[in-house]
């Protein structure tokens, strides 16, 4: 684990911890007493922007869409466990050697994730722990000059934890909106049938939503 | 005793002098060998009239390419293999030369002597690259002189002259007749190795036979004769354009179509059609436009082009039609791209024409 990512976690869990203390003092007060152990549904749908932590990855893949995020979480008005879906994609240009054709990338991702959300009834900062499972295929052309397409494919499974900072805003009744932004890292690498270690698979993904909470 | 120490040392040491490792030839490998001068048959004498044949041997030149593929995570590598064909000299004594009957003509370095009358057949051979076989007619000396025409032996033309070539038997008397177009028994002159041609005018149109004879230098009664066909007439006549229409190709494996029409030129018939070729090492290229001129001394001379992926075809598409119905010829093509190897392919087609 890299030096600036100890310290982001150590930031993270600093900043998690604090905000346990607080939701913890909140509950004790005998304003929030009639919130105290209400149970919510929490549903709700993001549009974001993924960027791998692999620079490499931005110089192939340059055509990257917009990120489609599901989430669910039942809990208190302070704690919810909380699932996310997230759907990544992007096209770029492989590295052909030895020819003059242009190489084509096509990277589908997935991201389950379920994990510990703080977030205190009154307060419009949350935070998230997360399990991270994803995988990732790969698929990379190269256009034979004449008759046909050679494709080859990869899929690589990982894990690894993510963490969320966000800011959730109520509209109306149980509609919120919210930003946030999640830092995910994976575990393992592993390596492909040739040898290379696989990338990082994890990154940051910044994203904006919309939330109901039942 | 130091005598004998001193031999000894000698001795070891001018036999490690020895072992110096001689330069080692690494062989050629040939796929094909030609005997040069290109022809199917040579006549000889029988008192140790002598031919030297050169050798040229065909080489095909292979490589390949690794081609890499990266991606994020995805490695891919793909083997092109191209191959590309080139002709070069061949020293006589490297092949193993071969006379079917010795006891008719021997071949020493490509050297072929007339020992006896008879038939003896040549070839060279080294490793698994054989010549064809070369015809050696070996003649006594008071018989009739050798000759024989080039192909095709019937043709279509559509004007009233027609070339006639062949190799004949050194110091005969040569002369080709056309009884109906006044080229009587005109004396033709032939070269050094036995080959000639010779323009036969003023033909009338229909079927005609032009006959070559052979003539004994002092024996006018020991001949051969030889003959071949045509099938002249005038362009645009009812009988020419029974050439014109849709005709069915074939090749190895592969048929193609092509058409002939009027040209522009009233006195001209074009050629076009599309044809596929499987390259090896690059693939299958189909519709090469295949496009040309019917000559009327009743030659092809057509040109295949297309241009596909960056890859650039040419080639060249001859031939000739042995009547209104049937066609016979070769052609070969090349398929360049900037970077990568030339490759050649190159077949032999037939066509009959579609009802």
């Amino acid at each position: 684990m890299r030096p600036s990512t100890k310290l982001s976690c150590g930031v993270f869990i600093a900043l998690f911890c604090a905000m346990m203390l607080q939701a913890q003092e909140t509950e004790t007060t005998g304003e929030t007493e009639k919130k105290k152990n209400r149970f919510s549904i929490m549903l709700g749908g993001a549009a974001g922007n993924f960027a791998n932590s692999e620079a490499k990855f931005n110089t192939i893949y340059s055509n990257r869409t917009i990120s489609r995020i599901y989430m669910a979480g039942i809990g208190t008005n302070a704690f919810y466990f909380i699932g996310k879906y997230r759907e990544f994609s992007a096209l770029g240009k492989s590295v052909v050697a030895n020819i003059a054709v242009a190489g084509k990338a096509d990277w589908k991702q997935k991201f389950y994730s379920a994990g510990l959300r703080l977030h205190a009834d009154d307060h419009p900062i949350y935070a998230e722990v997360l399990y991270v499972f994803t995988r990732a295929e790969e698929s990379i052309t190269t256009k034979d000059p004449v008759v046909e397409e050679l494709t080859a494919k990869e899929i690589t499974e990982n894990k690894g934890i993510g963490f969320t900072v966000g800011i959730a805003l109520k509209i109306a009744g149980p509609i919120g909106i919210f930003v946030e932004g999640e830092y995910s890292m994976m575990l393992k690498k592993g390596r492909n049938q040739y040898g290379r270690a696989n990338p990082e698979l994890g990154g940051i993904c910044a994203s904006a939503g919309i939330q109901f909470v039942l | 005793m130091k005598n004998l120490f001193f031999a000894l040392a000698t001795a070891i040491l001018l036999s490690s002098c020895n072992t110096k490792d001689e330069p080692v030839e690494i062989p050629v490998a040939y796929s094909s060998l030609k005997l040069q001068p290109e022809q199917d048959s040579l006549f000889l004498n029988a008192n140790n009239e002598s031919r030297q044949l050169a050798l040229i041997g065909l080489i095909v030149n292979t490589t390949e390419k690794t081609i890499t593929n990266t991606g994020m995570m995805t490695d891919a590598r793909y083997t092109i293999r191209t191959s590309d064909t080139v002709y070069q000299s061949v020293v006589a004594s490297k092949a193993q030369w071969i006379s079917s009957n010795t006891a008719v003509a021997t071949v020493t370095n490509g050297l072929v002597v007339g020992k006896s009358a008879g038939y003896a057949q040549i070839s060279a051979r080294i490793g698994n690259a054989s010549t064809k076989i070369l015809a050696v007619n070996v003649r006594a000396v008071d018989t009739a002189p050798g000759l024989s025409l080039n192909p095709p032996a019937a043709m279509l033309i559509f004007e009233n002259s027609v070339m006639v070539s062949g190799i004949v038997q050194q110091q005969a008397v040569l002369s080709v007749t056309e009884p109906n177009s006044g080229f009587s028994n005109q004396s033709v002159v032939y070269g050094s190795d036995g080959s000639f041609g010779v323009t036969v005018t003023g033909l009338n149109q229909g079927a005609r036979i032009i006959t070559a004879r052979a003539r004994h230098a002092t024996n006018a009664a020991l001949y051969t004769e030889r003959s071949k066909g045509v099938i002249y007439y005038e362009p645009n006549t009812p009988e020419a354009n029974g050439i014109v229409g849709n005709w069915l190709g074939t090749t190895l494996g592969k048929n193609f179509n092509f058409s002939i029409s009027h040209s522009i030129i009233p006195t001209r018939y074009d050629i076009s059609g599309k044809m596929d070729i499987q390259f090896e090492g690059v693939g299958l290229i189909r519709d090469i436009d295949l496009l040309g001129v019917l000559n009327n001394n009743g030659t092809i001379n057509a040109a295949l082009s297309k241009s596909y992926q960056g890859f650039t075809v040419s080639g060249k598409f001859s031939g000739y039609f042995k009547s209104a119905g049937t066609g016979e010829g070769e052609y070969s093509a090349q398929a360049t791209k900037t970077g990568w190897p030339k490759v050649s392919f190159n077949d032999k087609w037939t066509a009959v024409k579609l009802p």
